[in-house]
């Protein structure tokens, strides 16, 4: 089976987060294989054969870098894949539903209601030409019937729940009179007002200072704890889950490079490429002239490897890596498709 | 999803907008005549210009009345507001008795009083209208046609129905009559007489006015379309129609709107040209040849631009008219050598001569032409016979350079010496001076300067009453116009025009004399 | 927003005055005066055209002309018409409502139609409904106005007999029905001469805005695609579009001019190449002074209308 591997602490140095969330499962994606019709009609499989699961009220990280398929993955699971992809293989159970076969209107029932999703860019995610109030309103009104008056309320409620001062000001106002932040803590609002189970944030941090970064993630992890809702968290960044994730899933190149509960990530990362993303960030507490970096650049997706995705910038790889495809190897809850960890080697 | 939702409400959107097309026609119990006029007219006040345009008079023609009615080129004249007359006194006078019946559209007779009065009218000296139209050929008025004193006027109404016109050399009836009926409108002196001459331009009445013509004036849309009701009082009879509409039309719609039904008539005769003929044919259209080729075309020159005759000559001795037959008129068109119609009395074949490109060439070499480019200005659709006369005057060795403008920039540009020469048509008619009226001697239009020996031919084939001396002095007056090559007469053409299936009795010859006899029009 | 107006209003004012300047200028030294317009058939003394000539004012200096003429116009009178001898108001009252009924109905279908497709076009970029609409835009735009209205006139009425060729009512008629089948040629040319532009421009437009984030967030709130793409997509993309639209606006209403002449509809373009022709000055000068306030008007409005579409740009 597996031989024990050496210790790598935990880079932030802190203890490890707390368990959160209950078992119970709300979400469980089985194998999802996702294709997309590139421009010269090729068809590839972006996402590729992705399995985790995720309680309710719990976080997952998923982590990666561009182009991985992190964002396809939860645009399928939301129902917003674009017209060029389709959901080519597997299952997404959601409260013991498979997403996968239910109709776009029973789709955009439960978009919005029960799935939330948040993106990257706030300074572009509202719409310019409408009121705060109108925006959020809208949002309400497409899950159930509420009267103007109903709806002021509640998205008052909401933002101060989020944090901003004098919300009844801010709601008739346009959102270019907002700052990034407070726009941030405005879309965070507009998706937890029907009270979801599960959230989505695509990169929400991404765009913002670090500072304000810090507190973004802090409301979320408030406002979660409150509701009791799932939140799947995307992120390029690392340091972004380490306090908020209860899991991690690694993705590269639409396949999962490594998965498993935060702090086993952290502490015991198996897969080379955790391992570099790891190592890349910056410390405070060592002082280094360079940023370390993974050589190389991830494949297009039309022309992946065959056999491991990852082989072309691993120090490790050796042949059979290129040959076949990368088995997987558990250790209770943490997974990782590596030739190399499974055969019991680590760098 | 959206996408296919989103199509299929443009292709609804295109198919209803289909379907609003069919559609939109009432039938209707009123008998409703259309005509198409190419140029809308100005307003009511037939003097109220100098420069009326044929389209003016035409529609003039229907709401006041004329002495008489012209057809067929003028050669024949019909009774019209006086049923007859007479020359006396040696031809200074002319009897006109007039129809007793005919009446305004108010309803009170027209008397020989109320053409007096219109004539008085012109001839007032303080009379606002900017013409006089005739008045200076009458006893009693200065070579403007102003009265000279109120009682030497040679205008007298001897009795309720009887006009005594007196003239001041001795004048055929007839001839006063093809030269000048088309513009002598009577008016009401029960309405305008309490007018002061001054402000005659002012009166209310050229907006609604009281003609004693075929038609009464019910409503328009200025320069769009004019609507005509028939006048219950006129004198003559014949006709059925219960509207007469004329509208302005482009001219290139005027074939379609003849065969799609919508224009029973186009203004001047409803004449196509000869391109259009097999279209309107195989379209169900009557086409017939015209009866009478009268109009006339010819080639303007600024004497003072070309001031030797011989180059003048020589550029008539240039052209091939019967190429220039060919293109522009075909087989209803022949060549002119003098602006006299072929079938009339003052016709002289002697003055007909083939091209003769040699004595072309030799007259410019005894002139001395030293190859100095003229410039020839004329209307966009007289373009191929500019092109020919220009292609064949190279021939020749004579340099013409073609302009196109618009008639009243050729004319005055011509007055004004900016262009050499000139394309302009015309209609001609049987009166023996018909050409002199387009071009009279002491007119602004006048693109060669006065001439004495021209002066006393006119007078004197005016005064003359006697046919046959008239005949012979108006052909050595021809040759001499020819000698002079003030002008070159190109072509005589008639027209092929179109006969409405629907409306009859319809004369399309006394369209082109600016007449139409609609109290005779029948809708079938 | 008061001080805006009033600034704009002057320079509106200003531009008139250049405006009508300039045109008086051009027209009257154009080649030929009102009373040579049919020259050769009148057979006028000397003394009867310079009598005309004293009586329509055209012996006196130009400047003093021009003068007069403003002096008027700022009384509220237009002048008489040369040619037609009746108020020139008279004459534009009579010809504004046909014009501003098929350049409206023309316009608005052309919206109608435009939008839509462009709006589709950017939906899905590159696919076949893309190229088709581009092909049918670029047509629209490049056909000559001239020959499009001929090409209509002989399809539509010529060959198919669907509809009457010219004017605006069948004689002795007065019902709505033949009032469409009247206009329905005249203005489907001034469609077909607009909705070119305004489908690239749609799409144009709408192409930027479908890239936004906030089309995403509409999504991610469950709202229908019909709901993000028209609420947020296209709404946003309205002020553009509108701004194309106007600046438009002045050469739809030349090629109504052209599509008035061919049709015979008695608009105020057709009123105006007749005047012109005539060299009627007044008349000229009347119809231009109506055309140019009302396109001056039209881009104040869209000033405004833009400010309250788009939020960003306002003044505050």
């Amino acid at each position: 089976m597996s031989e024990t591997l050496p210790e790598v602490r935990n880079p932030t140095g802190d203890t490890p987060p707390e368990v959160r969330g209950t078992s119970e499962t709300l979400l469980e994606v089985r194998n999802l294989t996702v294709k997309l019709k590139l421009d010269n009609s090729q068809d590839v499989a972006a996402v590729d054969g992705v399995s985790f699961t995720l309680n309710r009220g719990e976080t997952l990280g998923v982590v990666g870098e561009s182009g991985c398929g992190k964002t396809l993955t939860a645009s399928a699971i939301i129902g917003l894949l674009p017209h060029t992809g389709r959901v080519a293989g597997g299952e997404i159970l959601f409260e013991g539903e498979d997403l996968t076969k239910k109709s776009p209107r029973q789709m955009r029932e439960i978009r919005g209601r029960e799935i939330s999703m948040i993106f990257q860019d706030p300074m572009s995610s509202l719409n310019p030409v409408y009121r705060i109030e109108t925006q959020m309103r809208e949002a309400l009104r497409a899950h159930g019937k509420v009267s103007a008056k109903e709806a002021r309320e509640l998205s008052a409620e909401m933002l101060r729940k989020v944090g901003i001062p004098l919300p009844e000001t801010r709601l008739r106002e346009y959102p270019y009179q907002l700052s990034g932040g407070q726009r941030q803590r405005v879309m965070i609002a507009m998706s937890l007002l029907s009270k979801p189970s599960l959230l989505i944030a695509d990169e929400p941090t991404s765009s913002l200072d670090v500072t304000i970064q810090a507190q973004i993630l802090e409301l979320l992890r408030t406002l979660q704890r409150e509701m009791n809702a799932a939140c799947i968290l995307i992120t390029h960044d690392m340091g972004v889950v380490t306090e908020n994730a209860d899991k991690i899933l690694v993705m590269y190149a639409g396949r999962v490079a490594e998965y498993g509960p935060a702090e086993e990530i952290f502490s015991r990362p198996m897969h080379p490429y955790t391992q570099r993303l790891l190592g890349s960030i910056p410390r405070l507490d060592v002082d280094s002239d360079y940023l370390t970096t993974i050589e190389g650049a991830a494949p297009s997706l039309d022309r992946m490897p065959t056999g491991c995705r990852f082989y072309p910038r691993c120090p490790l790889h050796s042949g059979v890596c290129h040959e076949q495809e990368p088995p997987a190897l558990r250790i209770g809850e943490h997974v990782v498709f590596c030739r190399r960890a499974a055969d019991g080697e680590s760098s | 999803m959206l996408h296919r939702k989103l199509s299929a409400l443009c292709l609804a959107l295109a198919l209803s907008l289909t379907l609003t097309a069919c559609g939109g026609d009432s039938g209707d119990a009123e008998k409703v005549i259309n005509m198409a006029y190419t140029t809308a007219w100005g307003s009511f006040n037939p003097y109220y210009s100098a420069s009326t345009t044929m389209y003016e008079l035409s529609l003039y023609d229907k709401v006041y009345d004329k002495l008489v009615f012209t057809d067929m080129a003028g050669a024949v004249i019909r009774p019209r507001a006086a049923d007859s007359w007479e020359s006396a006194a040696g031809g200074l006078e002319a009897v006109f008795h007039l129809n007793p019946e005919a009446s305004w559209s108010d309803g009170e007779r027209v008397t020989a009083r109320d053409w007096v009065f219109t004539a008085r009218l012109l001839a007032d000296p303080l009379s606002a209208f900017s013409t006089r139209v005739f008045t200076h050929v009458l006893a009693g008025t200065n070579p403007d046609g102003v009265m000279t004193g109120p009682d030497a006027f040679g205008a007298e109404a001897l009795d309720d129905y009887t006009l005594k016109l007196t003239f001041k050399e001795p004048t055929d009836p007839d001839d006063f009559l093809l030269h000048y009926n088309r513009k002598f409108l009577v008016l009401p002196e029960h309405i305008l007489g309490g007018v002061a001459p001054a402000e005659i331009l002012q009166s209310k009445f050229w907006r609604t006015p009281t003609g004693s013509g075929p038609c009464i004036y019910v409503s328009q849309m200025t320069g769009s379309e004019m609507v005509l009701a028939p006048n219950p009082h006129y004198h003559l009879h014949g006709g059925n129609w219960d509207k007469l509409v004329l509208r302005v039309l482009d001219s290139a719609s005027r074939l379609t709107v003849l065969m799609s039904g919508e224009v029973d008539q186009i203004e001047l005769g409803s004449s196509i040209s000869p391109d259009d003929k097999p279209t309107a044919e195989a379209n169900g259209l009557d086409v017939r040849d015209g009866e009478v080729q009268s109009f006339f075309m010819e080639v303007l020159i600024n004497e003072s631009g070309i001031p030797d005759e011989r180059i003048r000559q020589a550029l008539h001795y240039a052209i091939d008219k019967d190429a220039i037959v060919e293109a522009a008129a075909k087989d209803v068109g022949y060549p002119a050598y003098g602006y006299e119609m072929r079938n009339t009395d003052y016709y002289d074949p002697s003055l007909e001569f083939p091209r003769d490109v040699e004595r072309a060439k030799a007259l410019l070499k005894e002139a001395g032409y030293d190859g100095r480019p003229y410039t020839i200005a004329f209307a966009s659709k007289r373009e191929n016979i500019a092109a020919l006369l220009t292609q064949q005057w190279k021939e020749a060795g004579i340099n013409v350079e073609m302009v196109i403008v618009d008639v009243a920039t050729m004319f005055s540009g011509l007055t004004s010496g900016i262009y050499d020469l000139g394309l302009s048509g015309h209609s001609a008619t049987a009166y023996s001076l018909w050409f002199e009226t387009e071009f009279p001697a002491n007119s602004t239009n006048v693109t060669f300067s006065s001439d004495p020996v021209r002066d006393s031919y006119v007078d004197r084939i005016s005064a003359t009453i006697d046919k046959e001396e008239k005949i012979a002095l108006v052909k050595e007056y021809q040759k001499y116009l020819a000698d002079k090559t003030w002008y070159i007469p190109l072509y005589f053409a008639g027209e092929y025009w179109v006969k409405s299936a629907r409306v009859s009795n319809i004369c399309n010859a006394a369209s082109l004399m600016c007449n139409d006899n609609v109290w005779e029009w029948y809708v079938n | 927003m008061a001080r805006y107006l009033y600034e704009r209003v002057l320079s509106a004012l200003l531009t008139m005055f250049f405006i009508t300047a300039i045109l008086y200028v051009l027209l009257a030294s154009i080649q030929g005066s009102a009373l040579d317009v049919m020259g050769g058939s009148g057979g006028e003394t000397a003394a009867e055209y310079e009598s005309a000539r004293q009586a329509l004012g055209l012996d006196l200096p130009l400047w003093l002309r021009y003068a007069h003429w403003l002096r008027d116009v700022l009384r509220g009178d237009l002048g008489m018409s040369y040619r037609y001898g009746i108020p020139v108001a008279e004459v534009i009252g009579q010809r504004f409502w046909p014009s501003v009924l098929l350049i409206g109905t023309g316009v608005s279908f052309a919206v109608l139609l435009g939008v839509p497709v462009g709006l589709l076009a950017a939906y899905r970029p590159r696919s076949v409904w893309d190229r088709l609409s581009s092909f049918f835009a670029l047509t629209g735009f490049a056909v000559p106005r001239f020959i499009t209205c001929i090409a209509f006139i002989y399809i539509f009425s010529f060959k198919l007999r669907l509809v009457p060729a010219t004017g605006m009512h069948s004689s002795g008629v007065v019902s709505f029905g033949d009032l469409v089948s009247h206009l329905i040629l005249p203005a489907s040319t001034i469609t077909f001469g607009a909705v070119g532009y305004l489908i690239q421009q749609t799409r144009s437009a709408c192409l930027d805005v479908f890239h936004e984030d906030y089309l995403k967030t509409a999504r991610a709130k469950g709202l229908s695609e019909l709901e993000v793409v028209l609420k947020h997509g296209l709404r946003t993309a309205l002020a553009p579009i509108l701004t194309q639209l106007m600046v438009e606006m002045p050469e739809i209403v030349g090629f109504a001019a052209i599509a008035e002449k061919i049709f015979g509809w008695p608009g105020i373009g057709s009123l105006m190449i007749e005047a012109i022709r005539n060299r009627d000055i007044p008349l000229t000068m009347g119809v231009t002074l109506v055309i140019a306030t009302l396109v001056l008007c039209v881009n104040i409005l869209l000033d405004i209308a833009y400010g309250l579409l788009d939020p960003r740009v306002r003044y505050r």
